[in-house]
């Protein structure tokens, strides 16, 4: 992917706003993070197919010096995956990281070395992430020890002694006091030992925090005790975090800019206040609904939940991943039918694709053609359709009374065929920076957008994002 | 014989009950003198932190707390007609329709599991067997429940009945399954009320090979099986996400809705307890600090717990610039560390030379019958100069 693609919609939007080039600490470019399956030698020569499992599939990202950007998804989506790989802790499958306006993956021993002082993470687990063997003085000091640091020292002070101070000063920072710097992490609740995590990450003197869901193991109390500390030491250090969390409400509180992610993609971004008042994408949206409130108006409110669970990554959806799940998923030009109908159909239809659909159910015992079609109808709610949609459908039903399901299943799909499975949405502006991968935001779709609509069609169907936002 | 003082929609009323762990390290009390009730066809909430004692407590009820835990005092008052005059005469404490669990023998008490208290737990993956079909566990559940109510007496006896007798005659004689079609069937129709499709295939799968909120379907589908009086619900979303949280909220609220069941909902979650919940009770150190209607404590929070909890959470709708923590941690079970006063005193923004003092449960004074709290506020406004702790002090160390 090209670098210096400056008709990306991420670019053309920021260039837009007043965001001075330069600002940009992290820039991250289509980064895709493979996981191969039946990838071995033995494999290779047995002839079996190599299988990947897309845990992130091309995201960009770019955060601002001292900013906080949140990265929100449900377990699975490739959060922590993207929080990682950008560290170059676990080595990407392709695209590329930027810090500082440097390539990540051509660093040399050296320059990597210097780059994992600049770049810190504090991981989820406060248990599992501390050695149970180290004093959590040891704990805190293990990376100045390793980059050799301090680098010089009062004449009458020994580098460990300096080391020691510079703990303990960083343990009273987090809220810890200094003469416990000699236990072990067993003797600190989780709450403590998070704040040893982040004395931890904070010992080089970073400028780019991970912050790997830092307060999803912590008690409700203390992580307010937590997001309040990390707002005081971004403040105080000029830090710039990437804040990973499942929890909306949190991300709400500490986040200057979100991004939301499913199945290994960004779908959304934008400005906080944007995105949580306005979502642009329909999984944003049911993301957002779905939050409980801690509010007496949120009794007995029914939330209208999305079907079904996230497919595998292993084997996602064509088109837009979230197209199995989606609410508004867009008809075809000609099919004019309500939304729950229509998504009725669809699911008849995927069913029979992956040949899941059983026909024998339905077949009970000898019942005849009409009354069989009449209880895959009932099953899966198609009745009602009207025109041509409703003869499609009863075709379909014939075949399938036939035994052919792969047939009926073809022509469900010659008609029934949404843009949203034959086309993955690009990047759309849907305004002040917000960003939403999703075909309702076409420019001929839900909001058109002045002076576009020539190029719009062409450009929402063409996978390369087009120059939407020169014409804007 | 104490006098309960108990309402006729009253289906389960907890009073004064304590659960007590011996272990090496010394004794936890893990609950601590709880009183609450569970109503007709209510959804009670029973929220705190982890180490609070919420699970505990609802294992109290069941009779499932297991050594070196043991329930040192209360009662368990159970609404059953039927066992009712069966022990109207005996040791067993008996109170109108009401009885007694704690003072009948052990034996009944198990008999009303699954047909009148069933549970939850919160994490499915470990609460199903997983050599075992879903369908089957289910239908095993089922049928346990059918034995039971075509024999309810022999079901007590300790060996005949479900009991592990009969269960040793299935395994070992092969021809007989544990399990008959018609639990079977029974099985297939529950997993369908719980909303996943194809139940009939579906049955045939390991656990393995369910999703997440499909497992947490079965496992209400398993509990629904004796058609319970009172569901248990501890934690049962915390592990999942929050598209499918609201899925399982949903379900549970129907079901609750629809089969007229009660349900104790346990979660450390407010906004759960939000969408939920009748009333609530707040946990903080295996006590009960404030219970009421689920608008008296979210509206009216009387306890400076509660208040802090309330404060801590950031809001979904209104990003406060700056979050109001409780400071200090959960404090230690431990009998021998516990004071004398108030548990929360040491955490506490408003604690008074008072709190040093055993507290009692006094009405809120808010003007709900049912709001209740356990502190000095309740009685008395806080008085800075009483104060225990200097205002202002904002970053603890924490010394444990």
């Amino acid at each position: 992917m090209s670098e210096t693609d400056t008709g990306r919609i991420g670019d053309g939007a920021q260039a837009g706003t007043d965001t001075v080039a330069g600002e940009t600490l992290v820039r991250v470019r289509g980064l895709e993070k493979y996981y191969y399956e039946n990838d071995t030698i033995v494999d290779t020569l047995l002839g079996r197919e190599t299988e990947s499992v897309k845990a992130v599939d091309g995201i960009d990202l770019d955060i601002e010096r001292g900013e906080t950007l949140g990265l929100v998804g449900e377990s699975g989506c490739g959060k922590s995956t993207t929080g990682e790989t950008l560290l170059r802790l676990r080595e990407p499958t392709g695209g590329t990281v930027e810090f500082d306006g440097r390539d990540v993956a051509e660093f040399s021993d050296t320059e990597l070395t210097e780059f994992r002082e600049r770049a810190q993470i504090v991981f989820q687990d406060p248990f599992s992430s501390l050695d149970p063997r180290m004093t959590i003085g040891d704990i805190v000091t293990e990376g100045l020890t390793i980059h050799g640091l301090p680098e010089e020292t009062p004449p009458d002070t020994s580098r460990q002694a300096a080391r020691r101070q510079r703990a303990e000063e960083l343990l009273e920072r987090v809220g810890l006091s200094a003469d416990q710097i000699d236990r072990y992490p067993h003797e600190f609740s989780g709450g403590q030992r998070q704040r040893i995590g982040i004395a931890r990450a904070l010992a080089l003197d970073p400028e780019f925090v991970v912050l790997d869901e830092p307060v999803s193991a912590l008690d409700v109390s203390v992580q307010a005790q937590i997001l309040n500390l990390l707002d005081d030491l971004q403040d105080e250090y000029g830090l710039t975090y990437l804040f990973i969390a499942h929890d909306l409400s949190v991300v709400r509180h500490i986040c200057d800019r979100v991004a939301v992610m499913y199945l290994g993609e960004v779908v959304e971004r934008g400005d906080t206040d944007d995105i949580f008042t306005a979502p642009s994408h329909p999984y944003t949206e049911a993301l957002l609904e779905s939050v409980p409130r801690a509010d007496t108006s949120e009794q007995g409110r029914r939330v209208d939940p999305l079907s079904g669970d996230v497919p595998s990554p292993r084997n996602p959806p064509s088109g837009c991943r979230f197209r199995t799940r989606c609410p508004e998923i867009i008809p075809p030009a000609g099919v004019d039918t309500d939304q729950a109908l229509y998504r009725n159909v669809v699911t008849l239809r995927d069913r029979l694709e992956r040949g899941e659909f059983g026909t024998e159910r339905f077949r009970d015992g000898e019942n005849d053609d009409e009354a069989f079609k009449q209880s895959v109808r009932e099953e899966f709610g198609v009745d009602g359709l009207s025109g041509a949609d409703a003869d499609t459908v009863e075709d379909a039903l014939e075949v399938l009374a036939n035994g052919r399901e792969a047939d009926a299943a073809q022509r469900l799909t010659d008609r029934f065929e949404s843009v949203c499975e034959t086309d993955a949405p690009a990047d759309h502006d849907c305004g002040g920076g917000q960003i939403a991968a999703c075909h309702l935001h076409r420019d001929d779709s839900r909001e058109p957008a002045p002076d576009a609509n020539e190029t719009a069609i062409e450009s929402a169907f063409d996978d390369t994002p087009a120059d939407l936002s020169d014409d804007a | 014989m104490t006098d309960p003082d108990l309402d006729d929609d009253v289906l389960v009323a907890v009073r004064d009950l304590s659960t007590r762990f011996f272990t090496e390290e010394g004794q936890v009390n893990a609950v601590e003198s709880v009183s609450f009730e569970i109503r007709d066809n209510e959804v009670l909430g029973i929220v705190g932190e982890s180490g609070s004692g919420k699970s505990v407590t609802a294992l109290s009820i069941i009779d499932l707390v297991e050594s070196p835990g043991r329930i040192t005092q209360g009662e368990v008052w159970y609404r059953d007609a039927e066992l009712a005059e069966e022990f109207r005469d005996t040791n067993a404490s008996v109170v109108g329709d009401h009885l007694d669990l704690r003072t009948v023998p052990e034996r009944v008490r198990g008999s009303l599991r699954g047909s009148s208290f069933s549970t939850i737990f919160q994490d499915p993956m470990s609460s199903l067997n997983p050599s075992v079909t879903v369908g089957e566990q289910i239908a095993e559940a089922v049928e346990v429940q059918r034995r039971a109510s075509a024999n309810p007496r022999r079901t007590r006896s300790r060996t005949a009945g479900y009991g592990l007798g009969q269960m040793i005659v299935d395994a070992v004689v092969p021809s007989r399954s544990y399990t008959s079609e018609e639990s079977h069937a029974r099985a297939v129709e529950l997993l369908e009320q719980v909303g996943i499709p194809d139940p009939a295939d579906r049955a045939e799968e390991y656990p393995h090979q369910f999703s997440g909120g499909m497992l947490q379907r079965a496992m209400i589908a398993q509990a629904l099986a004796g058609e319970p009086d009172v569901l248990i619900a501890d934690e049962p979303t915390t592990a999942l996400d929050v598209t499918i949280q609201a899925q399982i909220l949903d379900l549970l609220r129907d079901l609750q809705t629809e089969e007229g069941t009660s349900v104790v909902m346990i979660t450390h979650d407010l906004g759960v307890i939000a969408r939920m919940c009748d009333r609530v009770g707040v946990m903080y150190a295996g006590e009960i600090v404030e219970r009421g209607r689920l608008e008296d404590v979210f509206d009216a929070p009387v306890h400076p717990y509660t208040q802090g909890l309330l404060g801590s959470i950031p809001d979904l709708e209104d990003p406060a610039p700056r979050l109001q923590p409780i400071e200090g941690n959960v404090p230690s079970l431990l009998d021998s560390e516990m004071p004398e006063g108030c548990y929360f005193a040491d955490r506490c923004p408003k604690a008074m030379q008072d709190c040093l003092e055993p507290i009692a449960e006094y009405d809120a004074q808010s003007g709900s019958p049912e709001h209740a709290v356990q502190c000095v506020l309740a009685r008395q406004e806080f008085d800075p100069a009483l104060a225990l702790h200097e205002d202002g002090d904002a970053e603890v160390v924490a010394d444990e």
